[in-house]
């Protein structure tokens, strides 16, 4: 092969390295794209499950005021008629007793609200006090 | 003339059909990735828009006064909750709040500096009447009331306000959110637009989160007095017109679930209808439904009137009760656009809950 430097074009091999880094840089470029929609549905899903917790631990409180206990709470949970609107998301509750005087106990509550996502099971778990008491409706004739 | 020796035909094709398939899978991905974020930022933009309203709303709510006693108005109980509908049937609520800026507030600050005041907190004119010293004081409470435009198909959130509470401007009287002469409801200011539905909902009293076992559903009208609106047979609550002004049966909610229907961004596409549409049919094709979420609880609107949605088809919406949410069933033109709203749901405790005959 005569060699005529200036005169000469790529050679194949020049062409597949340069495709070569090419390939680095794009598919560095995708993994970003990925990282931030998968940033952006953990934010959309964290947004959610601030609403059913919200909605969980209304009817938790309501229910206990009204006479409920835990464990019929646990079994016959008082939320699932709301948890239609949010299909897919399981709420699971977890509770220690604190005692305190008379008429009044806490309770530590977790709720563990699971979904899946991007075929994975996700979760986020919420932590709150409730003070546990009974309505004054319930002495009532 | 001697040779070139440049790439050869084969050479060239080879590289090009590399950069050709890689530069379409990059594009491809680009256009994903950009629908992606389209779809995500106008559901920021509308997480946003809705925490704006819900919060305020919600701060409102929790900061509900409920102790009816007869105060200077002679025997009227002018602490009130109720949600009741307009003349279009669409939920208002009013309600009697603790007034948390009555210090930060210049023109509250100034209100009742002098006695003889005479004019009222009540977004008009206020700044006026605190420069001439007119104000009466607010003693701490206030009216708040949220309604939609006067028009029908209106999709402005007004917030009507007066302080003090009680008296003929009260906002518990209709005819003092009427529109007045450029047609904007009295005592009120926008504070939103493109709400498509705001509904609230009840617990407390005789509506209770668990009896027997059993969840009960929340009520969506709401009145303290029991005395006012006639609330529905199946919500259980007692009314009797005479207790309006007896403090003493009031009753005021633990939990109000409030619903937002916030009109998408303009970015999305909507459906429209394929055929003129009657005011009975119970399926409506559209030319595609691409764009609307499969849920149990799924509401379309299409001119002003509300649609709850039985299934999504591929191009229909099957099962569909007319009429919803209180508008009436109307017939449609082909082609009239097929609204989705985005639904927000917020629940917010009230501290101050009240069952009759005394606090809990």
């Amino acid at each position: 092969m005569i060699s005529h430097r200036g005169q000469q074009g790529f050679s194949l091999l020049e062409v597949v390295v340069a495709l070569g880094i090419l390939i680095v840089g794009v598919s560095s470029a995708i993994s970003l794209f990925a990282a931030g929609t998968a940033a952006h549905s953990r934010a959309v899903d964290r947004v959610r499950s601030i609403e059913v917790c919200e909605v969980v631990f209304a009817s938790l409180e309501g229910a206990l005021r009204d006479g409920a206990t835990l464990t019929q709470i646990i079994n016959d949970p008082p939320w699932q008629p709301s948890l239609v609107r949010w299909p897919g998301i399981e709420v699971a509750l977890e509770y220690g007793t604190i005692d305190k005087e008379e008429y009044t106990d806490l309770l530590l509550v977790e709720i563990h609200i699971r979904w899946i996502s991007r075929g994975q099971e996700a979760q986020e778990v919420f932590h709150q006090l409730v003070p546990r008491m009974r309505s004054v409706r319930l002495e009532r004739p | 003339m001697h040779r070139q020796d440049g790439m050869t035909l084969i050479e060239i094709l080879v590289a090009l059909g590399i950069f050709v398939m890689l530069g379409s899978g990059l594009v491809m991905f680009l256009r994903d990735g950009i629908s992606t974020w389209q779809v995500g930022e106008s559901r920021r933009e509308a997480v946003e828009r809705a925490e704006a309203i819900l919060e305020p709303l919600a701060a409102d709510l929790r900061s509900l006064f409920t102790q009816p006693d007869p105060g200077p108005g002679g025997g009227f109980v002018d602490v009130l909750l109720l949600c009741d509908r307009d003349q279009h049937q669409r939920p208002r609520l009013r309600m009697v709040s603790a007034l948390d800026e009555e210090t930060r507030n210049p023109i509250s600050r100034i209100a009742g500096s002098l006695t003889g005041g005479v004019a009222e907190i009540d977004y008009i004119n206020d700044s006026m009447e605190a420069k001439l010293g007119i104000l009466r004081a607010p003693g701490g409470l206030c009216e708040v009331s949220y309604s939609m435009g006067p028009e029908q198909d209106s999709e402005l959130l007004w917030r009507g306000f007066k302080s003090p509470i009680g008296g003929p401007g009260s906002v518990f009287i209709d005819s003092n959110l009427a529109p007045d002469e450029d047609g904007t409801p009295r005592r009120s200011r926008p504070i939103a637009d493109g709400v498509l539905y705001l509904e609230w909902a009840f617990w407390g009293g005789d509506r209770r989160h668990w009896v027997g076992g059993k969840p009960q559903a929340p009520i969506k009208v709401w009145d303290s007095t029991r005395g006012i609106i006639k609330m529905p047979g199946e919500s259980g609550v007692s009314w009797d017109p005479s207790s309006r002004d007896e403090p003493f049966d009031d009753v005021f909610p633990d939990t109000v679930e409030i619903l937002l229907v916030l009109r998408p961004n303009r970015s999305k596409a909507l459906a429209r209808l394929s055929d003129d549409l009657d005011d009975s049919a119970r399926i409506i094709r559209v030319d595609s439904t691409a764009q609307y979420p499969l849920t149990p609880d799924s509401y379309i609107r299409i001119d002003s009137e509300w649609i709850r949605v039985g299934k999504v088809g591929t191009r229909s919406f099957i099962d569909c009760q007319r009429g919803a949410r209180g508008t009436a069933a109307v017939d449609h033109r082909r082609g009239t656009p097929v609204v989705h709203g985005s639904n927000f749901y917020k629940t917010v405790r009230v501290p101050t809950s009240r069952d009759p005959g005394g606090a809990r």
